[in-house]
Protein backbone atom coordinates (compact mmCIF):
# COMPACT_ATOMS: atom_id res chain seq x y z
CA UNK A 1 0.00 0.00 0.00
CA UNK A 2 1.71 3.44 -1.23
CA UNK A 3 2.12 6.03 2.02
CA UNK A 4 -0.75 8.20 -0.17
CA UNK A 5 -3.05 5.15 0.34
CA UNK A 6 -2.39 4.39 3.92
CA UNK A 7 -3.15 8.05 4.39
CA UNK A 8 -6.41 8.23 2.68
CA UNK A 9 -7.52 4.57 4.18
CA UNK A 10 -6.80 6.74 7.51
CA UNK A 11 -8.09 10.11 6.60
CA UNK A 12 -11.74 7.76 5.38
CA UNK A 13 -11.83 6.28 8.92
CA UNK A 14 -12.93 9.50 10.51
CA UNK A 15 -15.03 10.74 7.30
CA UNK A 16 -16.68 6.87 7.72
CA UNK A 17 -17.29 7.48 11.07
CA UNK A 18 -19.49 10.64 10.94
CA UNK A 19 -22.76 9.17 10.08
CA UNK A 20 -26.21 11.47 9.67
CA UNK A 21 -27.28 10.77 12.94
CA UNK A 22 -23.57 10.84 14.02
CA UNK A 23 -23.47 14.14 13.48
CA UNK A 24 -21.33 15.43 16.65
CA UNK A 25 -21.36 19.28 16.64
CA UNK A 26 -19.81 21.40 19.17
CA UNK A 27 -21.79 25.18 19.38
CA UNK A 28 -21.66 27.66 21.57
CA UNK A 29 -24.02 27.21 24.57
CA UNK A 30 -24.43 29.21 27.95
CA UNK A 31 -21.57 28.08 29.96
CA UNK A 32 -19.36 25.89 27.59
CA UNK A 33 -19.92 23.97 24.35
CA UNK A 34 -22.88 21.18 23.08
CA UNK A 35 -21.99 18.07 21.99
CA UNK A 36 -24.77 16.10 20.32
CA UNK A 37 -25.18 11.75 20.92
CA UNK A 38 -27.67 10.28 18.74
CA UNK A 39 -29.91 7.91 20.23
CA UNK A 40 -30.06 4.91 17.56
CA UNK A 41 -31.98 1.42 17.40
CA UNK A 42 -29.07 -0.33 19.17
CA UNK A 43 -26.58 1.86 19.92
CA UNK A 44 -25.39 5.55 20.85
CA UNK A 45 -23.68 7.67 18.37
CA UNK A 46 -21.14 8.56 18.29
CA UNK A 47 -20.25 5.93 21.47
CA UNK A 48 -17.57 8.16 22.23
CA UNK A 49 -17.45 11.86 23.13
CA UNK A 50 -14.78 14.14 24.02
CA UNK A 51 -15.46 17.26 26.22
CA UNK A 52 -14.11 19.74 27.76
CA UNK A 53 -14.73 20.21 31.79
CA UNK A 54 -18.06 22.87 31.48
CA UNK A 55 -19.67 21.49 28.27
CA UNK A 56 -23.07 20.13 28.03
CA UNK A 57 -23.43 17.01 25.89
CA UNK A 58 -27.08 16.47 24.77
CA UNK A 59 -28.69 13.27 23.61
CA UNK A 60 -31.84 13.19 21.35
CA UNK A 61 -33.57 9.68 20.28
CA UNK A 62 -33.60 9.76 17.11
CA UNK A 63 -35.29 6.61 16.25
CA UNK A 64 -38.77 5.16 17.60
CA UNK A 65 -37.57 2.75 20.21
CA UNK A 66 -37.75 3.62 24.45
CA UNK A 67 -33.95 4.23 25.76
CA UNK A 68 -32.52 5.92 28.75
CA UNK A 69 -29.27 7.56 29.22
CA UNK A 70 -27.76 6.12 32.77
CA UNK A 71 -24.63 6.84 34.05
CA UNK A 72 -22.91 3.19 35.10
CA UNK A 73 -22.05 4.75 38.14
CA UNK A 74 -25.29 6.28 39.02
CA UNK A 75 -24.42 9.82 38.78
CA UNK A 76 -26.81 10.47 36.73
CA UNK A 77 -30.05 9.38 34.81
CA UNK A 78 -32.37 10.39 32.01
CA UNK A 79 -36.30 9.66 32.36
CA UNK A 80 -37.56 7.03 29.82
CA UNK A 81 -36.50 8.56 26.84
CA UNK A 82 -39.65 8.17 23.86
CA UNK A 83 -38.43 8.90 19.89
CA UNK A 84 -38.04 12.39 19.67
CA UNK A 85 -37.37 13.10 23.25
CA UNK A 86 -33.58 14.47 24.34
CA UNK A 87 -31.42 14.44 27.54
CA UNK A 88 -28.64 16.81 28.31
CA UNK A 89 -26.48 17.17 31.16
CA UNK A 90 -23.20 19.64 31.82
CA UNK A 91 -19.78 17.66 32.89
CA UNK A 92 -17.99 20.07 34.78
CA UNK A 93 -15.30 17.36 36.41
CA UNK A 94 -12.70 16.03 34.63
CA UNK A 95 -12.70 12.06 34.07
CA UNK A 96 -13.75 9.31 32.02
CA UNK A 97 -18.09 8.55 32.63
CA UNK A 98 -19.14 5.18 31.07
CA UNK A 99 -23.22 5.12 30.79
CA UNK A 100 -25.57 2.80 29.04
CA UNK A 101 -29.28 2.35 28.51
CA UNK A 102 -31.10 0.69 31.04
CA UNK A 103 -33.85 -0.92 28.63
CA UNK A 104 -31.20 -2.33 26.10
CA UNK A 105 -28.14 -2.58 28.19
CA UNK A 106 -25.50 -3.67 25.24
CA UNK A 107 -25.87 -0.25 24.29
CA UNK A 108 -23.00 1.55 25.92
CA UNK A 109 -21.42 4.86 25.63
CA UNK A 110 -18.58 6.91 27.25
CA UNK A 111 -17.60 10.93 28.17
CA UNK A 112 -14.32 11.64 28.48
CA UNK A 113 -14.08 15.34 30.44
CA UNK A 114 -10.60 17.03 29.68
CA UNK A 115 -9.25 20.48 30.51
CA UNK A 116 -8.09 20.40 26.49
CA UNK A 117 -8.82 19.45 23.21
CA UNK A 118 -7.90 19.95 20.09
CA UNK A 119 -10.08 20.19 17.00
CA UNK A 120 -9.94 17.70 14.08
CA UNK A 121 -8.39 19.24 10.93
CA UNK A 122 -11.49 20.56 8.39
CA UNK A 123 -8.85 19.18 5.40
CA UNK A 124 -5.37 18.29 4.26
CA UNK A 125 -2.23 20.70 4.57
CA UNK A 126 0.21 21.36 1.79
CA UNK A 127 3.80 20.46 2.72
CA UNK A 128 5.66 23.21 5.19
CA UNK A 129 2.64 25.66 5.04
CA UNK A 130 1.16 27.16 7.60
CA UNK A 131 -2.04 25.31 9.07
CA UNK A 132 -4.21 26.93 12.04
CA UNK A 133 -5.05 24.40 14.60
CA UNK A 134 -8.25 25.28 16.89
CA UNK A 135 -8.66 24.11 20.25
CA UNK A 136 -10.45 24.35 23.25
CA UNK A 137 -9.47 24.62 27.13
CA UNK A 138 -11.21 24.92 30.74
CA UNK A 139 -8.46 26.90 31.60
CA UNK A 140 -8.87 30.67 32.51
CA UNK A 141 -8.37 33.14 29.86
CA UNK A 142 -4.09 33.22 29.20
CA UNK A 143 -3.45 30.11 30.45
CA UNK A 144 -0.51 28.94 28.17
CA UNK A 145 -1.01 26.17 26.21
CA UNK A 146 1.61 23.63 24.13
CA UNK A 147 1.53 22.27 20.19
CA UNK A 148 3.52 19.37 20.18
CA UNK A 149 3.86 17.46 17.09
CA UNK A 150 5.13 13.89 16.48
CA UNK A 151 6.49 12.51 13.11
CA UNK A 152 6.79 9.39 14.41
CA UNK A 153 9.52 9.74 17.33
CA UNK A 154 7.41 11.16 19.52
CA UNK A 155 5.55 14.39 20.81
CA UNK A 156 8.00 17.57 21.03
CA UNK A 157 6.61 21.55 21.65
CA UNK A 158 6.57 22.86 18.12
CA UNK A 159 3.88 25.91 19.25
CA UNK A 160 3.05 27.88 22.05
CA UNK A 161 -0.37 29.99 22.32
CA UNK A 162 -2.74 31.14 25.37
CA UNK A 163 -6.16 30.65 25.90
CA UNK A 164 -8.18 33.19 24.78
CA UNK A 165 -12.01 35.00 26.72
CA UNK A 166 -14.36 32.07 25.92
CA UNK A 167 -11.96 29.09 26.27
CA UNK A 168 -10.53 28.72 22.72
CA UNK A 169 -7.30 28.94 21.63
CA UNK A 170 -5.16 28.78 17.62
CA UNK A 171 -2.12 28.02 16.84
CA UNK A 172 -0.48 27.82 13.62
CA UNK A 173 1.95 24.98 12.92
CA UNK A 174 3.80 23.43 9.76
CA UNK A 175 4.42 19.91 8.93
CA UNK A 176 6.62 18.48 6.21
CA UNK A 177 4.48 15.19 6.03
CA UNK A 178 1.35 13.90 7.70
CA UNK A 179 1.82 14.44 11.40
CA UNK A 180 -0.28 13.66 14.73
CA UNK A 181 -0.77 17.12 16.73
CA UNK A 182 -1.97 17.16 20.95
CA UNK A 183 -2.00 20.28 22.98
CA UNK A 184 -0.66 20.40 26.75
CA UNK A 185 -1.63 22.23 29.22
CA UNK A 186 -0.13 22.83 32.94
CA UNK A 187 -0.33 19.59 35.32
CA UNK A 188 1.09 17.29 32.22
CA UNK A 189 -2.83 17.11 30.66
CA UNK A 190 -2.64 16.94 26.84
CA UNK A 191 -5.16 16.62 24.52
CA UNK A 192 -6.22 12.97 22.22
CA UNK A 193 -3.87 13.81 19.50
CA UNK A 194 -5.61 14.94 16.15
CA UNK A 195 -3.97 13.93 12.93
CA UNK A 196 -2.72 16.40 9.94
CA UNK A 197 -3.02 14.94 6.83
CA UNK A 198 -0.37 16.41 4.47
CA UNK A 199 -0.64 16.31 0.94
CA UNK A 200 1.75 17.15 -1.91
CA UNK A 201 -0.02 15.92 -5.37
CA UNK A 202 -0.36 17.56 -8.14
CA UNK A 203 -3.44 16.96 -10.95
CA UNK A 204 -2.40 18.01 -13.90
CA UNK A 205 -5.61 17.89 -16.84
CA UNK A 206 -6.13 18.29 -20.84
CA UNK A 207 -9.56 17.79 -22.47
CA UNK A 208 -9.84 16.95 -26.23
CA UNK A 209 -13.85 17.64 -26.87
CA UNK A 210 -15.79 15.94 -24.19
CA UNK A 211 -12.62 13.59 -22.86
CA UNK A 212 -10.64 14.96 -20.32
CA UNK A 213 -7.38 13.27 -19.32
CA UNK A 214 -5.35 14.26 -16.12
CA UNK A 215 -2.91 12.73 -14.35
CA UNK A 216 -1.38 12.94 -10.54
CA UNK A 217 2.56 13.27 -9.22
CA UNK A 218 4.01 11.61 -7.53
CA UNK A 219 2.38 8.66 -8.49
CA UNK A 220 -0.73 7.74 -6.62
CA UNK A 221 -2.41 4.52 -8.60
CA UNK A 222 -5.65 3.12 -7.04
CA UNK A 223 -6.40 6.74 -5.69
CA UNK A 224 -9.41 8.13 -6.28
CA UNK A 225 -10.38 11.00 -8.55
CA UNK A 226 -13.56 12.68 -9.63
CA UNK A 227 -14.44 14.53 -12.75
CA UNK A 228 -16.02 17.26 -11.76
CA UNK A 229 -18.44 20.12 -13.80
CA UNK A 230 -18.79 23.47 -13.16
CA UNK A 231 -22.80 23.24 -14.01
CA UNK A 232 -25.48 26.22 -13.29
CA UNK A 233 -28.24 23.99 -12.88
CA UNK A 234 -25.98 22.26 -9.83
CA UNK A 235 -25.15 25.78 -8.39
CA UNK A 236 -21.22 25.15 -8.65
CA UNK A 237 -18.81 22.39 -9.34
CA UNK A 238 -20.73 19.12 -9.45
CA UNK A 239 -19.01 15.17 -9.60
CA UNK A 240 -20.01 13.77 -12.84
CA UNK A 241 -17.69 11.14 -13.07
CA UNK A 242 -15.49 8.64 -9.91
CA UNK A 243 -13.02 6.46 -10.93
CA UNK A 244 -9.58 4.95 -9.82
CA UNK A 245 -6.04 6.32 -11.25
CA UNK A 246 -4.92 3.27 -13.26
CA UNK A 247 -1.13 1.84 -12.96
CA UNK A 248 0.24 4.84 -14.73
CA UNK A 249 -1.62 7.39 -12.18
CA UNK A 250 -3.28 8.59 -15.11
CA UNK A 251 -7.40 8.96 -15.84
CA UNK A 252 -9.46 9.44 -18.82
CA UNK A 253 -13.43 10.41 -18.37
CA UNK A 254 -15.67 11.57 -20.89
CA UNK A 255 -17.88 14.10 -20.12
CA UNK A 256 -21.11 14.03 -20.25
CA UNK A 257 -21.84 17.14 -21.59
CA UNK A 258 -24.17 19.33 -24.83
CA UNK A 259 -22.43 22.28 -24.92
CA UNK A 260 -18.87 23.82 -24.11
CA UNK A 261 -18.29 23.40 -20.17
CA UNK A 262 -15.97 24.15 -17.28
CA UNK A 263 -14.42 21.16 -16.04
CA UNK A 264 -11.22 20.07 -13.34
CA UNK A 265 -10.43 16.61 -12.06
CA UNK A 266 -9.71 16.63 -8.82
CA UNK A 267 -8.03 13.86 -6.15
CA UNK A 268 -9.98 13.06 -3.49
CA UNK A 269 -10.21 10.68 -0.39
CA UNK A 270 -12.17 7.30 -1.04
CA UNK A 271 -15.40 9.21 -0.55
CA UNK A 272 -14.94 11.06 -3.52
CA UNK A 273 -15.86 13.99 -1.91
CA UNK A 274 -12.67 15.18 0.51
CA UNK A 275 -10.36 17.12 -1.88
CA UNK A 276 -6.97 16.55 -1.86
CA UNK A 277 -5.57 18.29 -4.47
CA UNK A 278 -7.54 19.52 -7.57
CA UNK A 279 -6.36 20.42 -11.72
CA UNK A 280 -6.76 23.65 -13.20
CA UNK A 281 -9.79 24.51 -15.16
CA UNK A 282 -10.25 23.22 -18.71
CA UNK A 283 -13.58 23.54 -21.09
CA UNK A 284 -15.29 20.42 -22.51
CA UNK A 285 -17.71 20.29 -25.08
CA UNK A 286 -19.62 18.00 -27.26
CA UNK A 287 -17.41 15.56 -29.56
CA UNK A 288 -16.59 16.53 -33.10
CA UNK A 289 -18.70 14.46 -35.74
CA UNK B 1 -35.23 -7.42 -17.13
CA UNK B 2 -38.56 -7.27 -15.92
CA UNK B 3 -41.86 -7.79 -18.79
CA UNK B 4 -43.07 -4.11 -20.09
CA UNK B 5 -45.70 -5.11 -21.35
CA UNK B 6 -47.25 -2.99 -23.43
CA UNK B 7 -50.47 -4.47 -23.67
CA UNK B 8 -53.27 -4.04 -21.32
CA UNK B 9 -53.36 -7.97 -20.06
CA UNK B 10 -52.28 -9.08 -17.23
CA UNK B 11 -49.08 -10.07 -16.65
CA UNK B 12 -46.24 -11.27 -14.18
CA UNK B 13 -43.42 -8.50 -13.52
CA UNK B 14 -40.26 -9.85 -12.33
CA UNK B 15 -37.68 -7.33 -10.14
CA UNK B 16 -34.32 -8.44 -8.82
CA UNK B 17 -33.21 -6.17 -5.99
CA UNK B 18 -31.07 -5.91 -3.60
CA UNK B 19 -29.95 -4.50 0.15
CA UNK B 20 -26.23 -2.95 -0.86
CA UNK B 21 -24.02 -0.64 0.44
CA UNK B 22 -23.52 3.20 -0.24
CA UNK B 23 -20.64 3.54 1.65
CA UNK B 24 -19.91 7.04 0.68
CA UNK B 25 -22.94 8.91 0.61
CA UNK B 26 -23.23 12.72 -0.18
CA UNK B 27 -26.07 14.77 0.74
CA UNK B 28 -24.55 17.86 -0.37
CA UNK B 29 -21.93 17.46 -3.22
CA UNK B 30 -21.53 20.71 -4.41
CA UNK B 31 -21.23 21.79 -0.82
CA UNK B 32 -23.32 24.17 -0.81
CA UNK B 33 -26.88 25.60 0.41
CA UNK B 34 -26.74 28.06 -2.71
CA UNK B 35 -30.12 30.28 -2.15
CA UNK B 36 -28.62 31.27 1.79
CA UNK B 37 -24.67 30.99 0.70
CA UNK B 38 -23.84 28.42 3.54
CA UNK B 39 -20.64 26.17 2.50
CA UNK B 40 -20.81 22.37 3.62
CA UNK B 41 -17.88 20.35 4.47
CA UNK B 42 -18.01 16.64 3.39
CA UNK B 43 -16.77 15.60 6.88
CA UNK B 44 -20.72 16.65 7.52
CA UNK B 45 -22.16 15.67 4.46
CA UNK B 46 -21.13 11.85 3.98
CA UNK B 47 -22.08 8.89 5.38
CA UNK B 48 -21.69 5.19 4.71
CA UNK B 49 -25.51 3.76 4.03
CA UNK B 50 -27.10 1.07 2.97
CA UNK B 51 -30.18 1.56 0.05
CA UNK B 52 -32.24 -0.75 -2.20
CA UNK B 53 -30.75 -1.09 -5.99
CA UNK B 54 -32.44 -2.66 -8.94
CA UNK B 55 -30.16 -5.92 -10.41
CA UNK B 56 -30.25 -8.08 -13.54
CA UNK B 57 -31.16 -11.63 -13.01
CA UNK B 58 -29.90 -13.61 -10.15
CA UNK B 59 -28.10 -10.24 -9.05
CA UNK B 60 -25.47 -10.35 -11.88
CA UNK B 61 -25.22 -6.92 -12.40
CA UNK B 62 -26.55 -3.62 -10.34
CA UNK B 63 -28.54 -1.59 -12.93
CA UNK B 64 -28.36 2.23 -13.23
CA UNK B 65 -30.65 3.56 -10.42
CA UNK B 66 -31.49 6.76 -13.19
CA UNK B 67 -35.04 7.54 -14.01
CA UNK B 68 -35.55 9.64 -17.25
CA UNK B 69 -35.83 13.24 -16.46
CA UNK B 70 -33.99 13.82 -13.42
CA UNK B 71 -30.84 14.79 -14.16
CA UNK B 72 -27.91 13.10 -13.89
CA UNK B 73 -28.69 11.93 -10.23
CA UNK B 74 -27.90 8.69 -8.68
CA UNK B 75 -30.48 8.86 -5.68
CA UNK B 76 -31.42 7.21 -2.41
CA UNK B 77 -34.67 5.72 -3.03
CA UNK B 78 -34.69 2.31 -4.76
CA UNK B 79 -35.72 1.44 -8.25
CA UNK B 80 -39.46 2.58 -8.98
CA UNK B 81 -41.15 -0.51 -8.99
CA UNK B 82 -44.21 -0.41 -11.92
CA UNK B 83 -47.28 -2.50 -12.72
CA UNK B 84 -50.82 -2.67 -13.84
CA UNK B 85 -53.62 -3.34 -12.02
CA UNK B 86 -54.52 -7.13 -12.50
CA UNK B 87 -50.62 -7.45 -12.59
CA UNK B 88 -48.73 -10.04 -10.78
CA UNK B 89 -45.54 -8.50 -9.34
CA UNK B 90 -42.38 -11.15 -7.82
CA UNK B 91 -39.76 -9.10 -6.42
CA UNK B 92 -36.42 -11.57 -5.95
CA UNK B 93 -34.61 -9.88 -2.99
CA UNK B 94 -31.28 -10.79 -1.67
CA UNK B 95 -29.31 -9.12 1.60
CA UNK B 96 -26.25 -7.74 -0.24
CA UNK B 97 -25.55 -5.62 3.05
CA UNK B 98 -21.76 -5.95 3.79
CA UNK B 99 -21.18 -2.89 5.59
CA UNK B 100 -23.32 -3.01 8.81
CA UNK B 101 -24.11 -6.83 8.22
CA UNK B 102 -27.55 -6.18 8.91
CA UNK B 103 -30.81 -8.12 8.56
CA UNK B 104 -33.38 -6.47 5.98
CA UNK B 105 -36.59 -6.65 3.98
CA UNK B 106 -39.18 -5.50 1.77
CA UNK B 107 -42.56 -4.34 2.60
CA UNK B 108 -45.05 -3.11 0.34
CA UNK B 109 -47.88 -0.80 1.02
CA UNK B 110 -50.82 -0.77 -1.65
CA UNK B 111 -50.80 -4.10 -3.39
CA UNK B 112 -52.58 -7.95 -1.99
CA UNK B 113 -50.17 -10.88 -0.61
CA UNK B 114 -49.86 -12.98 2.11
CA UNK B 115 -48.59 -12.97 5.52
CA UNK B 116 -45.42 -14.34 3.92
CA UNK B 117 -44.21 -11.89 1.96
CA UNK B 118 -45.58 -9.23 4.37
CA UNK B 119 -41.73 -9.04 5.08
CA UNK B 120 -42.68 -7.23 8.42
CA UNK B 121 -40.74 -8.27 11.81
CA UNK B 122 -42.96 -9.84 14.45
CA UNK B 123 -41.01 -12.21 16.75
CA UNK B 124 -43.07 -15.78 17.14
CA UNK B 125 -44.37 -15.00 13.85
CA UNK B 126 -42.96 -13.19 11.17
CA UNK B 127 -40.94 -15.62 8.79
CA UNK B 128 -37.74 -15.29 6.59
CA UNK B 129 -39.33 -12.37 4.61
CA UNK B 130 -39.54 -10.25 7.65
CA UNK B 131 -35.89 -10.89 8.60
CA UNK B 132 -33.52 -11.89 5.79
CA UNK B 133 -29.82 -12.66 6.78
CA UNK B 134 -27.06 -10.76 5.01
CA UNK B 135 -26.34 -13.39 1.43
CA UNK B 136 -29.90 -14.80 2.21
CA UNK B 137 -32.75 -13.79 -0.13
CA UNK B 138 -36.59 -14.32 0.10
CA UNK B 139 -39.04 -13.61 -2.83
CA UNK B 140 -42.17 -11.54 -2.13
CA UNK B 141 -44.91 -12.16 -4.28
CA UNK B 142 -47.54 -9.72 -4.52
CA UNK B 143 -50.84 -9.03 -6.75
CA UNK B 144 -51.43 -5.23 -8.01
CA UNK B 145 -55.25 -5.45 -7.15
CA UNK B 146 -58.38 -2.62 -8.32
CA UNK B 147 -57.46 -0.88 -5.47
CA UNK B 148 -53.55 -0.70 -5.79
CA UNK B 149 -54.05 1.92 -8.46
CA UNK B 150 -51.36 4.79 -7.54
CA UNK B 151 -48.47 5.69 -6.13
CA UNK B 152 -47.20 3.47 -2.60
CA UNK B 153 -44.03 3.05 -0.47
CA UNK B 154 -42.09 0.33 -0.13
CA UNK B 155 -39.32 -0.45 3.08
CA UNK B 156 -37.74 -2.13 5.37
CA UNK B 157 -39.19 -3.82 8.08
CA UNK B 158 -36.98 -6.18 10.14
CA UNK B 159 -35.36 -5.47 12.92
CA UNK B 160 -32.85 -3.15 11.73
CA UNK B 161 -36.29 -0.82 10.32
CA UNK B 162 -35.59 2.12 12.43
CA UNK B 163 -31.46 2.61 11.69
CA UNK B 164 -32.38 1.50 7.89
CA UNK B 165 -35.17 3.83 7.13
CA UNK B 166 -32.69 6.66 8.48
CA UNK B 167 -30.30 5.80 6.47
CA UNK B 168 -32.53 5.20 3.38
CA UNK B 169 -33.96 2.05 2.92
CA UNK B 170 -37.22 2.99 1.05
CA UNK B 171 -38.50 3.28 -2.75
CA UNK B 172 -41.88 3.57 -4.39
CA UNK B 173 -44.29 1.71 -6.05
CA UNK B 174 -46.14 3.02 -9.38
CA UNK B 175 -49.24 0.93 -10.63
CA UNK B 176 -51.38 1.97 -13.33
CA UNK B 177 -55.15 1.30 -14.06
CA UNK B 178 -55.92 -1.77 -16.64
CA UNK B 179 -55.97 1.48 -19.43
CA UNK B 180 -54.07 3.83 -17.74
CA UNK B 181 -51.78 5.67 -20.26
CA UNK B 182 -47.97 6.26 -19.17
CA UNK B 183 -47.03 9.79 -18.22
CA UNK B 184 -44.24 10.78 -20.75
CA UNK B 185 -42.02 11.66 -17.44
CA UNK B 186 -42.85 10.49 -13.96
CA UNK B 187 -40.58 12.07 -11.07
CA UNK B 188 -40.08 10.38 -7.66
CA UNK B 189 -40.07 12.61 -5.06
CA UNK B 190 -39.42 11.10 -1.24
CA UNK B 191 -39.29 13.59 1.71
CA UNK B 192 -37.36 12.02 4.52
CA UNK B 193 -34.53 13.45 7.33
CA UNK B 194 -31.14 12.30 7.10
CA UNK B 195 -29.14 13.66 10.26
CA UNK B 196 -29.09 17.14 10.43
CA UNK B 197 -30.72 17.23 6.65
CA UNK B 198 -34.21 17.80 5.56
CA UNK B 199 -33.53 15.58 2.38
CA UNK B 200 -35.74 14.90 -0.66
CA UNK B 201 -34.55 11.66 -2.39
CA UNK B 202 -30.99 11.69 -0.18
CA UNK B 203 -29.92 15.08 -1.13
CA UNK B 204 -30.59 18.55 0.27
CA UNK B 205 -30.20 21.70 -1.04
CA UNK B 206 -30.94 23.30 -4.74
CA UNK B 207 -28.56 21.37 -6.84
CA UNK B 208 -28.22 18.58 -4.87
CA UNK B 209 -31.87 17.38 -5.03
CA UNK B 210 -33.00 16.13 -8.48
CA UNK B 211 -33.02 18.28 -11.47
CA UNK B 212 -36.39 17.03 -12.80
CA UNK B 213 -36.40 18.28 -16.82
CA UNK B 214 -39.51 17.98 -19.31
CA UNK B 215 -40.58 19.84 -22.01
CA UNK B 216 -43.80 21.77 -23.07
CA UNK B 217 -46.82 19.09 -23.93
CA UNK B 218 -45.50 16.07 -21.93
CA UNK B 219 -47.39 14.58 -19.52
CA UNK B 220 -46.14 14.58 -16.01
CA UNK B 221 -46.62 12.63 -13.03
CA UNK B 222 -45.11 13.00 -9.84
CA UNK B 223 -44.79 10.33 -7.20
CA UNK B 224 -44.85 12.00 -3.66
CA UNK B 225 -44.41 10.13 -0.58
CA UNK B 226 -42.80 11.04 3.49
CA UNK B 227 -40.69 8.47 5.30
CA UNK B 228 -39.89 9.53 8.67
CA UNK B 229 -42.03 10.96 12.30
CA UNK B 230 -42.97 14.31 10.15
CA UNK B 231 -45.65 15.74 7.93
CA UNK B 232 -44.92 17.74 4.56
CA UNK B 233 -46.02 19.82 2.16
CA UNK B 234 -45.21 19.76 -1.53
CA UNK B 235 -45.74 23.02 -3.18
CA UNK B 236 -44.77 23.42 -6.77
CA UNK B 237 -44.20 26.84 -8.41
CA UNK B 238 -46.22 28.19 -11.21
CA UNK B 239 -48.18 25.06 -11.29
CA UNK B 240 -51.81 24.00 -10.04
CA UNK B 241 -53.47 20.84 -10.07
CA UNK B 242 -56.75 19.23 -8.80
CA UNK B 243 -56.85 17.33 -5.58
CA UNK B 244 -59.15 14.54 -5.13
CA UNK B 245 -62.14 16.59 -4.16
CA UNK B 246 -61.49 18.70 -7.61
CA UNK B 247 -60.32 22.00 -6.02
CA UNK B 248 -57.43 23.40 -7.79
CA UNK B 249 -54.36 23.33 -5.55
CA UNK B 250 -50.55 23.91 -5.58
CA UNK B 251 -49.69 22.63 -2.32
CA UNK B 252 -50.18 19.05 -1.02
CA UNK B 253 -49.62 17.25 2.48
CA UNK B 254 -48.46 13.79 3.04
CA UNK B 255 -47.40 12.24 6.57
CA UNK B 256 -45.42 9.54 7.34
CA UNK B 257 -45.65 6.51 4.69
CA UNK B 258 -48.64 8.37 3.02
CA UNK B 259 -48.12 8.49 -0.30
CA UNK B 260 -49.93 10.39 -3.60
CA UNK B 261 -49.43 11.07 -7.54
CA UNK B 262 -50.55 14.27 -9.18
CA UNK B 263 -50.09 15.16 -13.06
CA UNK B 264 -50.53 17.88 -15.11
CA UNK B 265 -49.43 18.18 -18.80
CA UNK B 266 -47.10 20.69 -18.98
CA UNK B 267 -47.29 24.20 -20.35
CA UNK B 268 -45.04 26.74 -18.20
CA UNK B 269 -41.43 26.69 -19.89
CA UNK B 270 -38.93 28.24 -17.42
CA UNK B 271 -37.14 27.09 -14.02
CA UNK B 272 -39.02 26.71 -11.31
CA UNK B 273 -38.87 25.61 -7.42
CA UNK B 274 -40.09 22.58 -6.04
CA UNK B 275 -40.10 22.46 -1.75
CA UNK B 276 -41.76 21.05 1.29
CA UNK B 277 -43.40 24.42 2.32
CA UNK B 278 -42.69 23.29 6.07
CA UNK B 279 -40.05 26.56 6.58
CA UNK B 280 -37.57 24.56 8.76
CA UNK B 281 -37.81 21.68 6.34
CA UNK B 282 -37.39 23.84 3.80
CA UNK B 283 -34.23 25.82 5.26
CA UNK B 284 -32.48 22.55 6.10
CA UNK B 285 -32.42 21.14 2.52
CA UNK B 286 -36.15 20.23 1.13
CA UNK B 287 -35.90 22.42 -2.26
CA UNK B 288 -35.14 21.35 -5.65
CA UNK B 289 -35.65 22.79 -8.67
CA UNK B 290 -37.55 21.66 -12.41
CA UNK B 291 -37.09 23.16 -15.61
CA UNK B 292 -39.34 22.54 -17.97
CA UNK B 293 -37.96 23.43 -22.31
CA UNK B 294 -40.12 24.53 -25.13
Amino acid sequence: MSRLAACLAAGLVAVAAAGPAAAQTAHDHAGGAMADVSILAASFAPAHVDVVAGDTVHWANAGVLRHTVTADDGSFGSAQLFGGDGYERRFTAPGTIAYHCTVHPTMRGEIDVRGVLLDAPHGPGAPSAPYLLRGRSSLPAGSPVTIERDDGAGFAPVAATTVAAGGGFTAPVRAARTAQFRAAIAGGEASPPVRLLIVDRHVSASAQASVVRARVTPASPGATVVLQLRQRRHFGWWPSRRARLDRHSRVRFTAPVTRPTRARVVLTLRDGATILARSAVVTVGPARR
Amino acid sequence: MAAAAPSASAATRTYWVAATAAPHWNVVPNERDAIMGTRYQPADTVFPTVVYRRYTAHWRHTLPNMPRGSSNQNLIPGPLLRARVGDRIVVRFKNLDTLLRHPHSMHFHGVHYKPSSDGAYLPGFSGGDADVKPGRTWTYRLRAGRDSAGVWPYHDHSPSMDESLMGGMYGMLSIRGRHERAPDREFVVVFAPMGQFQTIDGRAFVGNTPVFTSRVGQRVQWDVMAIGSEHHTFHVHGHRWRGADGVPRDTQTVGPAESFKISWREEDPGTWLYHCHVESHMMAGMIGIYQVRR
